[in-house]
């Protein structure tokens, strides 16, 4: 599919959007759940659903529908659930993310634009960690950029 | 041996390069206050692809593994036994690393979650697992630098690369 112009820049901009919004809360359960795909098309392209706990709550195998991949789901209690992306675009690149809607209640946890352990989450350890490789890099900067001069009496 | 200090060099370079992209990211979220998806370090703004593609992450902790491997002939003594401490500990990362790009990959997650999830990330769940690893690999790494580029009298002795020794 060739779309051009301002049509192409908004599919660009609505790739990896998941419907439920993220954060959105929901008086009712879904009864499905969708991640817009890019323009160009998909390799390979998985979507799950699952609770706070991580209990699958799909119900079906999901399918391409309208520029979407669609998913099924079962949901009968109120709570946090989780959705889970991730498309392989036709050049190997890779759009993938983690997002939560609730039904009937707020729901917990953040979202990640990518699920893979790259991200900085704001969390005290992640920080300690940031400060401790700035550190680290400072140290290695000076080691390799101020080497000691040998010793009269080290030199063969 | 007498290119052990060019490839350590060009080692180091390729290693603080993606230092200074991380620590660019973690300045974005932590004193920008950019959303997590939005703090993409300093190439990540020009091309987002490159921090969402799991083989770049991947493929840099293979260039870290044969790097800390092929560069470890050239230290003796104390730093040659932090050099392997620094290879063993990203060898672990490697196979985490492996964990992901398959879960990645194949849309399968392990150990009943809903993304996918490292072992380490199932003792310590909220830890950013690539800041984690890097870090942890990084520290032996600079002990061992600093013990090859300040030798002792035996460790002198012993060389076999010209960092600190003159040519032979």
């Amino acid at each position: 599919m060739h779309v051009r112009g301002t049509g192409a820049l908004i599919l660009l901009a609505l790739t990896g959007v998941v419907t439920p919004a993220d954060g959105a809360v929901l008086a009712k359960p879904p009864a499905e759940v969708s991640v817009r795909l890019p323009a160009e098309g998909v390799r390979l392209a998985h979507l799950s659903v699952a609770t706070s706990e991580g209990v699958d709550v799909t119900a079906g195998p999901a399918a391409m529908r309208d520029g979407s991949l669609v998913v099924p789901v079962r949901i009968v209690d109120n709570g946090t659930y989780l959705v889970a992306f991730h498309l392989v675009r036709a050049d190997g690149r890779v759009d993938a993310g983690v997002t939560r809607f609730g039904v009937g209640v707020e729901p917990v946890g953040h979202s990640s634009g990518h699920s893979t352990g790259h991200a900085h989450p704001e969390d005290p350890l992640n920080m300690v960690l940031t400060v401790l490789a700035a550190l680290l890099v400072l140290g290695s900067l000076y080691v390799l950029l101020s080497r000691p001069r040998l010793r009269a009496s080290s030199k063969r | 041996m007498t290119k052990h200090r060019l490839w350590l060099n060009t080692f180091m370079v390729i290693v603080l390069a993606h230092w200074a992209e991380h620590l660019a990211q973690a300045f974005q979220v932590y004193a920008l206050g950019r959303p997590t998806p939005q703090a993409r370090g300093v190439l990540g703004q020009f091309f987002p692809w490159l921090i969402k593609s799991e083989w770049l992450h991947y493929g840099y902790a293979i260039v870290m593994l044969a790097g800390l491997w092929l560069l470890r002939k050239g230290f003796v003594g104390r730093s040659k036994t932090w050099w392997m401490a620094a290879f063993g500990i990203q060898f672990w990362h490697h196979i985490e690393h492996l964990l992901l790009l398959i879960q990645a990959q194949t849309g399968t997650f392990f150990f009943g979650k809903a993304v996918p999830t490292s072992i380490l990330q199932l003792v310590i769940p909220r830890v950013e697992l690539h800041l984690f690893y890097n870090t942890i690999v990084f520290i032996p790494m600079v002990v061992a630098l600093y013990l090859h580029l300040r030798p002792n009298e035996a460790e002198l002795e012993n060389a076999v690369c010209t960092c600190v020794a003159p040519a032979r």
